[in-house]
Protein backbone atom coordinates (compact mmCIF):
# COMPACT_ATOMS: atom_id res chain seq x y z
CA UNK A 1 0.00 0.00 0.00
CA UNK A 2 2.24 2.48 -1.26
CA UNK A 3 0.24 4.68 -3.39
CA UNK A 4 -0.06 8.76 -2.43
CA UNK A 5 -4.17 9.82 -2.26
CA UNK A 6 -5.02 12.30 -4.37
CA UNK A 7 -8.76 12.51 -4.42
CA UNK A 8 -9.27 13.78 -8.44
CA UNK A 9 -6.67 11.33 -9.16
CA UNK A 10 -8.38 8.51 -7.50
CA UNK A 11 -11.72 9.34 -9.16
CA UNK A 12 -10.33 9.29 -12.41
CA UNK A 13 -8.97 5.84 -11.46
CA UNK A 14 -11.91 4.90 -10.35
CA UNK A 15 -13.94 5.37 -13.34
CA UNK A 16 -10.97 4.42 -15.94
CA UNK A 17 -11.44 0.89 -14.22
CA UNK A 18 -14.49 0.72 -16.25
CA UNK A 19 -12.38 0.88 -19.45
CA UNK A 20 -9.39 -2.07 -18.13
CA UNK A 21 -11.52 -4.81 -19.41
CA UNK A 22 -11.35 -4.85 -22.96
CA UNK A 23 -15.07 -4.99 -23.64
CA UNK A 24 -15.71 -1.58 -24.88
CA UNK A 25 -13.03 -2.02 -27.04
CA UNK A 26 -15.07 -5.48 -28.41
CA UNK A 27 -17.91 -3.79 -28.73
CA UNK A 28 -16.58 -1.24 -30.93
CA UNK A 29 -14.27 -3.77 -33.05
CA UNK A 30 -17.28 -5.45 -33.57
CA UNK A 31 -19.69 -2.47 -34.45
CA UNK A 32 -16.87 -1.78 -37.36
CA UNK A 33 -16.53 -5.42 -38.08
CA UNK A 34 -20.56 -5.52 -38.65
CA UNK A 35 -19.68 -2.43 -41.22
CA UNK A 36 -17.34 -4.50 -42.73
CA UNK A 37 -19.31 -7.55 -43.28
CA UNK A 38 -22.23 -5.38 -44.63
CA UNK A 39 -19.87 -3.94 -47.00
CA UNK A 40 -18.47 -7.28 -48.30
CA UNK A 41 -21.97 -8.60 -48.74
CA UNK A 42 -23.27 -6.38 -50.57
CA UNK A 43 -19.65 -6.04 -52.91
CA UNK A 44 -20.71 -9.59 -53.60
CA UNK A 45 -24.04 -8.79 -55.01
CA UNK A 46 -26.08 -10.35 -51.99
CA UNK A 47 -29.83 -9.17 -51.68
CA UNK A 48 -30.16 -5.78 -49.62
CA UNK A 49 -32.40 -7.26 -46.89
CA UNK A 50 -30.09 -10.69 -46.20
CA UNK A 51 -27.02 -7.97 -46.07
CA UNK A 52 -29.55 -5.87 -43.35
CA UNK A 53 -30.20 -9.18 -41.58
CA UNK A 54 -26.54 -10.04 -41.08
CA UNK A 55 -25.41 -6.53 -40.63
CA UNK A 56 -28.63 -6.25 -37.57
CA UNK A 57 -27.06 -10.00 -36.06
CA UNK A 58 -23.60 -9.05 -35.65
CA UNK A 59 -25.12 -5.35 -33.98
CA UNK A 60 -26.98 -7.77 -31.74
CA UNK A 61 -24.22 -9.89 -30.93
CA UNK A 62 -21.95 -6.74 -30.51
CA UNK A 63 -24.74 -5.26 -27.76
CA UNK A 64 -24.80 -9.01 -25.73
CA UNK A 65 -21.44 -9.42 -25.37
CA UNK A 66 -21.19 -5.78 -23.84
CA UNK A 67 -24.53 -6.15 -21.85
CA UNK A 68 -23.65 -10.09 -20.94
CA UNK A 69 -19.99 -9.31 -20.45
CA UNK A 70 -19.91 -6.41 -18.09
CA UNK A 71 -22.94 -8.38 -16.20
CA UNK A 72 -21.87 -12.29 -15.38
CA UNK A 73 -18.09 -12.04 -16.29
CA UNK A 74 -16.44 -8.31 -15.45
CA UNK A 75 -18.93 -7.52 -12.66
CA UNK A 76 -18.15 -10.84 -9.94
CA UNK A 77 -14.52 -10.14 -10.62
CA UNK A 78 -14.14 -6.64 -11.03
CA UNK A 79 -17.29 -5.66 -8.48
CA UNK A 80 -19.85 -2.85 -8.51
CA UNK A 81 -19.68 0.59 -8.10
CA UNK A 82 -22.06 3.60 -8.77
CA UNK A 83 -20.42 6.79 -9.44
CA UNK A 84 -20.36 9.97 -7.53
CA UNK A 85 -21.11 13.71 -9.12
CA UNK A 86 -18.34 13.97 -11.28
CA UNK A 87 -18.30 10.41 -12.56
CA UNK A 88 -22.24 10.63 -13.42
CA UNK A 89 -21.93 14.12 -15.05
CA UNK A 90 -18.86 12.88 -17.21
CA UNK A 91 -21.53 9.86 -18.82
CA UNK A 92 -24.10 12.38 -18.65
CA UNK A 93 -21.75 14.70 -21.69
CA UNK A 94 -20.87 11.17 -23.10
CA UNK A 95 -24.27 10.31 -23.71
CA UNK A 96 -25.05 13.76 -25.11
CA UNK A 97 -22.07 14.10 -27.08
CA UNK A 98 -23.19 10.83 -28.67
CA UNK A 99 -26.76 11.51 -29.33
CA UNK A 100 -26.06 15.02 -30.36
CA UNK A 101 -23.27 12.70 -33.02
CA UNK A 102 -25.83 10.36 -34.25
CA UNK A 103 -28.42 13.56 -34.87
CA UNK A 104 -25.71 15.41 -37.13
CA UNK A 105 -24.92 12.44 -38.76
CA UNK A 106 -28.40 11.39 -39.64
CA UNK A 107 -29.15 14.71 -40.81
CA UNK A 108 -26.09 15.40 -43.14
CA UNK A 109 -27.08 11.78 -44.58
CA UNK A 110 -30.35 13.01 -45.11
CA UNK A 111 -29.14 16.21 -46.82
CA UNK A 112 -27.21 14.34 -49.20
CA UNK A 113 -29.99 12.28 -50.11
CA UNK A 114 -31.65 15.18 -51.29
CA UNK A 115 -28.90 16.87 -52.00
CA UNK A 116 -28.37 13.47 -54.66
CA UNK A 117 -32.49 14.10 -55.67
CA UNK A 118 -32.08 17.62 -56.71
CA UNK A 119 -28.77 17.23 -58.73
CA UNK A 120 -26.72 19.46 -57.24
CA UNK A 121 -23.94 19.67 -58.89
CA UNK A 122 -21.56 21.44 -57.21
CA UNK A 123 -21.39 18.57 -54.61
CA UNK A 124 -19.90 15.15 -54.82
CA UNK A 125 -21.86 13.33 -52.49
CA UNK A 126 -19.32 10.59 -51.37
CA UNK A 127 -16.42 13.37 -50.43
CA UNK A 128 -18.97 15.48 -48.88
CA UNK A 129 -20.23 12.30 -46.81
CA UNK A 130 -17.04 11.00 -46.55
CA UNK A 131 -15.41 14.14 -45.29
CA UNK A 132 -18.06 14.84 -42.60
CA UNK A 133 -18.22 11.46 -41.42
CA UNK A 134 -14.53 11.54 -41.01
CA UNK A 135 -14.81 14.59 -39.46
CA UNK A 136 -17.20 13.29 -37.06
CA UNK A 137 -15.74 10.13 -36.16
CA UNK A 138 -12.88 12.17 -34.93
CA UNK A 139 -14.28 14.72 -32.95
CA UNK A 140 -16.68 12.94 -30.98
CA UNK A 141 -14.51 9.55 -30.15
CA UNK A 142 -12.14 12.32 -29.35
CA UNK A 143 -14.15 14.43 -26.74
CA UNK A 144 -15.31 10.90 -25.38
CA UNK A 145 -12.30 10.37 -25.07
CA UNK A 146 -11.32 13.41 -23.09
CA UNK A 147 -14.38 13.10 -21.05
CA UNK A 148 -14.17 9.65 -20.10
CA UNK A 149 -10.41 9.36 -19.38
CA UNK A 150 -10.74 6.76 -21.80
CA UNK A 151 -7.55 7.38 -23.87
CA UNK A 152 -7.82 4.53 -26.26
CA UNK A 153 -11.09 5.68 -27.44
CA UNK A 154 -7.83 8.19 -29.46
CA UNK A 155 -7.01 5.70 -31.36
CA UNK A 156 -10.54 3.57 -31.83
CA UNK A 157 -11.68 7.11 -33.27
CA UNK A 158 -8.86 6.82 -35.91
CA UNK A 159 -9.84 3.36 -36.60
CA UNK A 160 -13.40 4.18 -37.58
CA UNK A 161 -12.42 7.54 -39.01
CA UNK A 162 -10.26 6.28 -41.79
CA UNK A 163 -11.95 3.22 -43.38
CA UNK A 164 -14.01 6.46 -45.56
CA UNK A 165 -11.27 8.73 -46.87
CA UNK A 166 -9.37 5.30 -47.53
CA UNK A 167 -12.00 4.09 -49.82
CA UNK A 168 -12.73 7.52 -51.92
CA UNK A 169 -9.03 7.57 -52.17
CA UNK A 170 -8.59 4.10 -53.86
CA UNK A 171 -12.29 4.59 -55.20
CA UNK A 172 -11.32 8.01 -57.01
CA UNK A 173 -7.84 7.61 -57.97
CA UNK A 174 -7.62 3.90 -58.81
CA UNK A 175 -10.66 2.83 -59.06
CA UNK A 176 -10.29 0.07 -56.95
CA UNK A 177 -13.08 -0.53 -54.35
CA UNK A 178 -11.43 -1.93 -51.07
CA UNK A 179 -14.54 -0.92 -48.74
CA UNK A 180 -14.45 -4.38 -46.88
CA UNK A 181 -10.89 -4.62 -46.37
CA UNK A 182 -10.66 -0.35 -45.36
CA UNK A 183 -13.24 -1.09 -42.58
CA UNK A 184 -12.25 -5.05 -41.72
CA UNK A 185 -8.44 -4.51 -41.16
CA UNK A 186 -9.21 -1.85 -38.26
CA UNK A 187 -12.03 -3.49 -37.17
CA UNK A 188 -9.76 -6.39 -36.66
CA UNK A 189 -7.27 -4.26 -34.95
CA UNK A 190 -9.60 -2.65 -32.41
CA UNK A 191 -11.18 -6.46 -31.69
CA UNK A 192 -7.46 -8.05 -31.57
CA UNK A 193 -6.43 -5.01 -29.04
CA UNK A 194 -10.27 -5.80 -26.72
CA UNK A 195 -9.13 -10.04 -26.80
CA UNK A 196 -6.06 -9.14 -25.95
CA UNK A 197 -7.26 -6.67 -23.09
CA UNK A 198 -9.99 -9.07 -21.90
CA UNK A 199 -7.60 -11.98 -21.57
CA UNK A 200 -5.44 -10.02 -19.72
CA UNK A 201 -8.20 -9.20 -17.46
CA UNK A 202 -9.23 -12.60 -16.79
CA UNK A 203 -5.74 -13.66 -15.61
CA UNK A 204 -5.61 -10.26 -13.52
CA UNK A 205 -9.09 -10.33 -11.63
CA UNK A 206 -9.71 -14.71 -11.08
CA UNK A 207 -13.61 -15.42 -9.88
CA UNK A 208 -13.47 -14.97 -5.89
CA UNK A 209 -14.39 -18.07 -4.76
CA UNK A 210 -16.99 -15.93 -2.25
CA UNK A 211 -17.91 -12.96 -0.74
CA UNK A 212 -16.37 -13.49 3.12
CA UNK A 213 -17.38 -10.14 4.21
CA UNK A 214 -18.76 -10.72 7.84
CA UNK A 215 -18.80 -7.43 10.04
CA UNK A 216 -21.44 -7.19 12.41
CA UNK A 217 -22.21 -10.55 12.64
CA UNK B 1 7.39 29.16 28.95
CA UNK B 2 5.74 31.18 26.32
CA UNK B 3 7.30 29.35 23.64
CA UNK B 4 6.19 25.79 25.11
CA UNK B 5 2.36 27.44 25.28
CA UNK B 6 2.83 28.54 21.42
CA UNK B 7 3.99 24.75 20.23
CA UNK B 8 1.04 23.40 22.70
CA UNK B 9 -1.28 25.76 20.84
CA UNK B 10 0.41 24.78 16.68
CA UNK B 11 0.41 21.11 17.75
CA UNK B 12 -3.61 21.23 18.51
CA UNK B 13 -4.74 20.29 14.34
CA UNK B 14 -2.09 17.25 15.30
CA UNK B 15 -4.09 15.93 18.63
CA UNK B 16 -7.56 16.89 16.64
CA UNK B 17 -6.97 13.86 13.58
CA UNK B 18 -9.15 11.39 13.45
CA UNK B 19 -7.23 8.63 14.42
CA UNK B 20 -9.47 6.01 12.75
CA UNK B 21 -9.05 7.39 9.93
CA UNK B 22 -5.44 7.92 9.76
CA UNK B 23 -4.32 4.42 9.94
CA UNK B 24 -3.31 4.16 6.54
CA UNK B 25 -5.59 1.24 4.96
CA UNK B 26 -8.43 2.59 6.78
CA UNK B 27 -7.68 6.42 5.28
CA UNK B 28 -7.62 4.46 1.33
CA UNK B 29 -10.98 2.63 2.23
CA UNK B 30 -12.62 6.14 3.46
CA UNK B 31 -11.06 8.21 -0.04
CA UNK B 32 -12.47 5.44 -2.27
CA UNK B 33 -15.94 5.41 -0.70
CA UNK B 34 -15.54 9.43 -0.85
CA UNK B 35 -15.30 9.29 -4.54
CA UNK B 36 -17.87 6.95 -5.44
CA UNK B 37 -21.59 7.33 -4.61
CA UNK B 38 -21.37 3.23 -3.23
CA UNK B 39 -19.19 0.26 -3.78
CA UNK B 40 -19.39 -3.34 -3.26
CA UNK B 41 -16.64 -5.63 -1.49
CA UNK B 42 -15.64 -6.88 -4.10
CA UNK B 43 -14.66 -3.48 -5.97
CA UNK B 44 -13.21 -2.38 -2.48
CA UNK B 45 -10.73 -5.70 -2.28
CA UNK B 46 -9.79 -5.09 -5.81
CA UNK B 47 -8.64 -1.24 -5.51
CA UNK B 48 -7.25 -1.06 -2.09
CA UNK B 49 -5.14 -4.15 -2.90
CA UNK B 50 -6.09 -5.21 0.81
CA UNK B 51 -7.06 -9.01 1.46
CA UNK B 52 -10.69 -9.76 2.30
CA UNK B 53 -10.15 -10.42 6.11
CA UNK B 54 -8.28 -7.15 6.10
CA UNK B 55 -10.82 -4.75 4.36
CA UNK B 56 -13.47 -6.78 6.82
CA UNK B 57 -11.90 -6.15 9.99
CA UNK B 58 -11.51 -2.54 9.08
CA UNK B 59 -14.73 -1.80 7.90
CA UNK B 60 -16.07 -3.21 10.92
CA UNK B 61 -13.98 -0.76 12.14
CA UNK B 62 -15.44 2.24 10.42
CA UNK B 63 -18.94 0.97 10.60
CA UNK B 64 -18.81 1.21 14.54
CA UNK B 65 -17.81 4.57 14.27
CA UNK B 66 -20.84 5.37 12.00
CA UNK B 67 -18.59 6.53 8.99
CA UNK B 68 -19.54 3.38 6.58
CA UNK B 69 -23.06 2.14 6.13
CA UNK B 70 -22.93 -1.70 4.58
CA UNK B 71 -26.21 -3.05 2.93
CA UNK B 72 -26.17 -6.79 3.01
CA UNK B 73 -28.34 -8.17 0.25
CA UNK B 74 -28.85 -11.56 -1.90
CA UNK B 75 -28.46 -11.34 -5.76
CA UNK B 76 -29.21 -14.44 -7.54
CA UNK B 77 -28.98 -16.15 -4.35
CA UNK B 78 -25.80 -14.77 -3.39
CA UNK B 79 -24.40 -12.78 -0.70
CA UNK B 80 -23.50 -9.21 -2.15
CA UNK B 81 -22.54 -6.14 0.65
CA UNK B 82 -22.65 -2.22 -0.48
CA UNK B 83 -20.86 -0.06 1.32
CA UNK B 84 -21.01 4.01 1.18
CA UNK B 85 -20.41 6.65 3.43
CA UNK B 86 -22.89 7.68 5.90
CA UNK B 87 -22.89 11.86 6.05
CA UNK B 88 -21.36 11.53 9.09
CA UNK B 89 -18.24 9.24 7.64
CA UNK B 90 -18.26 12.26 4.49
CA UNK B 91 -18.11 14.89 7.33
CA UNK B 92 -15.01 13.46 9.38
CA UNK B 93 -13.15 12.59 6.59
CA UNK B 94 -14.00 16.49 4.96
CA UNK B 95 -12.23 17.26 8.68
CA UNK B 96 -9.85 15.03 8.71
CA UNK B 97 -8.34 16.61 5.06
CA UNK B 98 -8.58 19.70 6.60
CA UNK B 99 -6.77 18.95 10.05
CA UNK B 100 -4.02 16.96 7.62
CA UNK B 101 -3.80 19.98 5.79
CA UNK B 102 -3.12 22.56 8.30
CA UNK B 103 -0.67 20.28 10.54
CA UNK B 104 1.35 19.97 6.72
CA UNK B 105 1.42 23.68 5.82
CA UNK B 106 2.09 24.79 9.38
CA UNK B 107 5.43 22.72 9.75
CA UNK B 108 8.84 24.91 8.75
CA UNK B 109 10.12 24.27 5.49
Amino acid sequence: MTQSIDLKDLERKVFRSTFQDGLWDIFLGLMLFAMAVGALLSDLGMAHLSTMLIFSGIVALALAVIWAGKRFIIAPRMGLVQFGPEGTSRQKKTRWLLSLSLLFGTAIFIFTLVARNTRLEWLNPALFLGGIYTANMLIVFSLGAYFLNFTRLYLIGVMYAIPVPLDIIFHELADIDITAVAVGAPAVAVLLIGIVLFVRFLREYPLPVTEVYDAGE
Amino acid sequence: MPESSGQSGDLKPAAEIDKLIHEPARLLIMAYLYVVESADFVFLVRQTGLTWGNLSAHLSKLEAAGYVDIEKEFVDKKPHTMLHLTEEGRGAFQVYRQSMKQVLDDLPD
